[in-house]
């Protein structure tokens, strides 16, 4: 009945909703996403892993593992690998990692694996993979300095340049007007 | 007599289309009868393969967020189970999908761009693919029937291409409302605008049409205020008023 409710709920934007049967046994659904824009060399990139288990019942001992980040990379927070005692029917988990490239390029980002066990009664662990990312097209850094930096060492400066342009008019004006400030006096 | 006169072409004719219609019953009959051993012969290899597709593989889907707007990325997780009694190792390859009118399949309405996932798994494994999609802008305000396909290849002897509808259903596709506030407001002031146009035109229409009096031009009359002009510069010339020129001829 639970389930019905839920499903009527998620069904609710939707039309005639097409009759899928929800496993039995646990089912997880991990997507892998990113919500960094730019990627760009030594800069931090956060991914973020949802679990949703939309089987019916709890799926147990899971373990996380991403291998993606080893080579070429830096992880700056979070776990590579990591484990949830178990997850819930219908409930989902979220994890992140923070990682920095520090390599320039084309870089094929592939899936993290999820083990778990689909039912109390179940021995063998199944493997899930998540959804792969693609590639990713880090940008060098150099590159990325020029269109992000803040630059304020040039702002400087130019406001440096900036002075003689107009200090000179400036002075020129004032021994203008003072001629006539003075007749004034006078 | 004459009325059974009348009647007789048209009994003919039913009695032909009478016996025609037995004819093809029976003809149709026999066919029946004919198909029906053709199918049971290979109804067992069919199904069986059909069977062994189908519980070999098994697809469900997941939404996170439980509507569509348009004009922004909606995903569809689709998570993929290859059984653990299955005999093939599996490809999924692509997954498409698009737009059609509710009730007619076959008009397209709007493609999605597929995305090609190379992943290869064995029994017992499951992997999840993530298929976003944009509904296009315009597409805001009505429902759809959103249709999602995944192929996939087996990898038995003659390797098999398969397709699943992994979501065949019709989807209420939401406004986007980010703009409204502003567009709402444009829609205001445009009303405004006439509004104030159709008030002011309407107003000089109807207003006092009495001329007003023309203000008569008199003229500067008497000499005009010297005084503030300084004194140095009012000293009367003592040049002559006559050019030189001129005065040179009268001389001569």
């Amino acid at each position: 009945m639970k389930l019905f409710g839920i499903f009527a709920l998620i069904g609710s934007a939707f039309g005639q909703e097409d009759a899928q049967q929800a496993p039995v046994e646990a089912r997880l659904l991990i997507s892998k996403k990113t919500d960094t824009k730019i990627l760009a060399e030594n800069v931090d990139m956060t991914f973020t892993y949802k679990i949703y288990n939309i089987g019916q019942s709890a799926a147990l001992d899971v373990e996380f593992t991403e291998e993606n980040f080893a080579n070429d990379w830096s992880i700056v927070s979070g776990d590579a690998k990591t484990s949830w005692k178990s997850i819930e029917p219908d409930s989902s988990v979220t994890h992140e990692i923070v990682v920095k490239p520090s390599k320039a390029g084309a870089q094929n980002i592939t899936s993290a694996v999820l083990n778990y066990r689909p039912s109390s009664d179940s021995e063998e662990t199944v493997r899930s993979f998540s959804s792969d990312y693609g590639v990713a097209n880090i940008i060098p850094e150099n590159e990325f300095l020029r269109n992000h930096a803040s630059h304020g060492i040039d702002w400087l400066i130019f406001l440096v340049l900036t002075i003689p342009s107009i200090l000179f008019p400036y002075m020129l004006y004032n021994k203008s007007v003072a001629r006539f400030t003075k007749a004034k006096k006078n | 007599m004459k009325l059974l006169r009348r009647m007789l072409p048209i009994a003919i004719l039913g009695l032909a289309l009478v016996a025609k219609a037995e004819e093809f019953d029976e003809e149709i009959g026999d066919d029946t009868v004919q198909v029906n051993e053709v199918l049971d012969e290979d109804e067992g290899e069919d199904m069986g393969i059909v069977d062994e597709e189908e519980s070999e593989v098994q697809i469900n889907t997941y939404w996170p967020e439980a509507t569509i707007t348009a004009g922004k990325v909606s995903e569809v997780l689709v998570s993929v189970k290859v059984a653990s009694s299955a005999m093939n190792r599996y490809q999924f390859g692509i997954i498409e999908g698009g737009f059609h009118f509710p009730q007619d399949q076959s008009y397209k309405v709007q493609n999605f761009s597929s995305i090609k996932y190379n992943r290869d798994l064995g029994s017992g494994q499951e992997a999840t693919f993530l298929y976003p999609f944009v509904a296009a802008e315009l597409a805001g305000g009505r429902s759809y029937g959103l249709q999602i396909n995944l192929a996939y290849e087996a990898d038995s002897s003659p390797p098999r291409q398969l397709f699943a509808s992994v979501v065949n259903q019709t989807v209420e596709v939401n406004e986007n409302l980010d703009n409204a506030a502003a567009e709402q407001f444009f829609i205001f002031m445009t009303f405004a605008a006439f509004a104030a146009i159709g008030f002011f035109f309407f107003a000089s229409k109807f207003s006092s049409k009495k001329p007003k009096a023309a203000p008569v031009e008199v003229g500067t009359g008497g000499a005009a205020d010297a005084s503030w002009i300084p004194e140095i510069h009012m000293k009367k010339s003592d040049t002559p008023k006559t050019s030189p020129q001129s005065r040179r001829r009268k001389v001569d």
